[in-house]
């Protein structure tokens, strides 16, 4: 039986998906003393072309770090989308709606959600990648927002209190829509 | 007690050499291991260390030579392209029998190759890269507690062999995130280097006659001559046939003599095992969890992971290979350490490999399938 949750955060290089998988995982490991892997995945060029991470998250060992039976992929670029649609079985699937098209092909459950223009209006296109990680925490329940919460203080420790306020701000503002996804 | 951290594998390298009391670095960053630079870079200026970058690899050698020769702990870190060109220096630090560390974030090449890639296409460019008869250490890490644990083991063995030891890490290793407790000092043994005592003037750093020479370093009274080309016990160059012979034999025997005591492995399910895997590194990964689903289907597989490449762990390959009905050695490679599992196979059993060079890694199920397959004969 599965006793592991398995996510894959993807994207194009430049949307910040290795920080938000980090997180994730630094949250259930330091936070809430799990076992938590996180491998990633990215080209030469830096930005523009295919990337993802892959968060693991168990109660017992990990040995293989990259995600084989996802329970989620996120999707948050058509790059991404049109690599995993077909392919990724009953999982979840959560695209963000402002750059992806959704496509009948994908063969379990698809869910939007506009995050791209949630971060414009946030008033910081930038904390797209933690609103994503608060989305993830509210359709999973993989981590608690508390540990969430100490860890996106503790990457951003010594940055002003305005930048540390935005990106829990950001964090909410994705767990409620994450939350709010999970009822549907 | 240590602490715990949700770190990157080439930060913890980074905490692990720190740790072993090196105290210098001198590199060119490339991927997958320009994170040990970058952290190195940060974290040496604050123990009161040096971190140099360099021109290039050639010159990134050559300063850990310097620096490890004038009494400080060196290492550096590259991946295969920059691993050919310390190659020539690396054989210098062999002949001065000059301790340093050297890591190798392995990618997949040859040459460029798929730069951000996972492979381990350098494990018998790291024993035999440099010229010249000689033997090395090389370790393999599979976790992030295993770059720092490993780390200090690899400085440890430099020390008190007085030998360059490559860690031999790989993407997969490199880039993974997951929990290590950095271990506080207390709980960490450390080999350092014993000063030599007496008259200055009859110091002879290659006389090996009662165990190996202490070192000295540079501007110590004791003086201390490094000569890449064959010298006698005192350092100078010396041509006898006699001398050469004697040299070349001890550079290999120094460390040959001990591969037991160099050796380190970790055995999982063996004491039943049928079907054993042979592995290292991240590939490591792999065959532990298709392991764990080969035993959920009953069939009894074991894993022998090898943590010590070179010298081989001879001792604990036989003992697999006299149990095993057939030995599967999966590789990121064509196939390159199964050549040392082959050469000892005395009882004919099947010895398949399951080999990726396609930058992805080796999934669980390619290995299961193989399992299945050997359990099925």
């Amino acid at each position: 039986m599965k006793t592991q949750k398995e996510i894959t955060i993807s994207g194009v290089g430049g949307q910040g998906m290795i920080l938000c998988g980090t997180l994730i995982a630094e949250a259930a490991a330091v936070h809430e003393h799990k076992k938590a892997t996180l491998s990633s995945e990215y080209g030469v060029e830096t930005r523009g072309t295919f990337a993802k991470s892959d968060v693991i998250v168990s109660d017992e060992e990990i040995y293989f770090p990259d995600v084989t039976e996802p329970d989620l992929v996120v999707c948050l670029h058509p790059v991404a989308y049109a690599r995993y649609a077909g392919k990724i079985g009953g999982a979840l699937l959560l695209y963000n709606s402002d750059e992806v098209t959704p496509d009948e092909i994908v063969p379990g459950p698809q869910k939007g959600l506009a995050i791209t223009k949630m971060a414009k209006e946030l008033g910081n296109p930038q904390t797209a990648n933690i609103l994503t990680m608060g989305a993830i925490a509210g359709l999973t329940e993989v981590i608690t927002p508390e540990g969430a919460k100490e860890a996106i203080r503790r990457f951003f420790k010594g940055k002003s209190d305005k930048v540390i306020a935005l990106n829990e701000k950001a964090f909410d503002l994705g767990y409620g829509a994450g939350c709010g996804l999970r009822e549907e | 007690m240590g602490e715990f951290r949700f770190m990157q594998g080439n930060e913890a390298m980074t905490e692990g050499a720190i740790a072993a009391g090196a105290r210098f670095y001198a590199g060119y960053p490339i991927t997958p291991s320009s994170e040990v630079a970058e952290t190195s870079s940060i974290r040496l200026p604050q123990v009161g260390g040096l971190y140099v970058q360099m021109e290039d690899e050639i010159g990134s050698m050559a300063a850990l030579i310097g620096a490890s020769a004038a009494g400080k702990k060196a290492y550096t870190a590259t991946s295969g392209p920059g691993l050919s060109l310390m190659a020539e220096n690396l054989g210098v630090a062999v002949m001065g029998e000059i301790p340093c560390v050297l890591i190798d974030v392995q990618r997949s090449g040859p040459s460029t190759g798929l730069a951000t890639k996972p492979a381990q296409g350098d494990v018998l460019q790291a024993r035999w890269g440099t010229h010249g008869d000689h033997s090395v250490i090389v370790l393999s890490p599979s976790s992030v507690q295993d770059c720092f644990d490993l780390m200090v083991q690899a400085f440890n063995y430099s020390e008190q062999y007085r030998t360059p030891v490559i860690f031999l890490s790989d993407e997969i290793i490199g880039h993974l995130r997951e929990q290590v407790i950095i271990k506080s000092p207390e709980e960490l043994t450390i080999v350092e280097r014993s000063e030599p005592t007496g008259d200055p003037a009859e110091y002879r750093p290659y006389d090996h006659s009662k165990g190996l020479a202490p070192l000295s370093h540079f501007g110590s009274p004791y003086v201390f001559k490094v000569n890449g080309s064959m010298h006698d016990e005192w350092g100078r160059p010396c041509a006898r046939p006699d001398n050469a012979d004697r040299i070349i034999r001890h550079l290999s025997e120094k460390i040959e003599a001990h591969a037991e005591d160099i050796a380190i492995t970790r055995k999982y399910n063996m004491d039943d095992a049928e079907i054993v895997l042979i592995c290292y590194g991240g590939a490591a990964r792999s065959a532990l969890s298709a392991m764990q689903k080969a035993r959920e289907k009953g069939i009894k597989a074991g894993v022998l992971q090898l943590v010590t490449l070179w010298p081989v762990p001879e001792k604990d390959i036989l003992a697999a290979m006299a149990q095993a009905k057939a030995v599967i050695v999966p590789e990121l490679n064509l196939g390159q350490y199964i050549g040392e599992i082959e050469k000892r196979n005395a009882r004919n059993i099947p010895v398949a490999g399951v080999n990726r060079i396609d930058g992805q890694p080796i999934l669980p199920a390619q290995i299961l399938e193989k399992i299945e397959e050997e359990a099925a004969k």
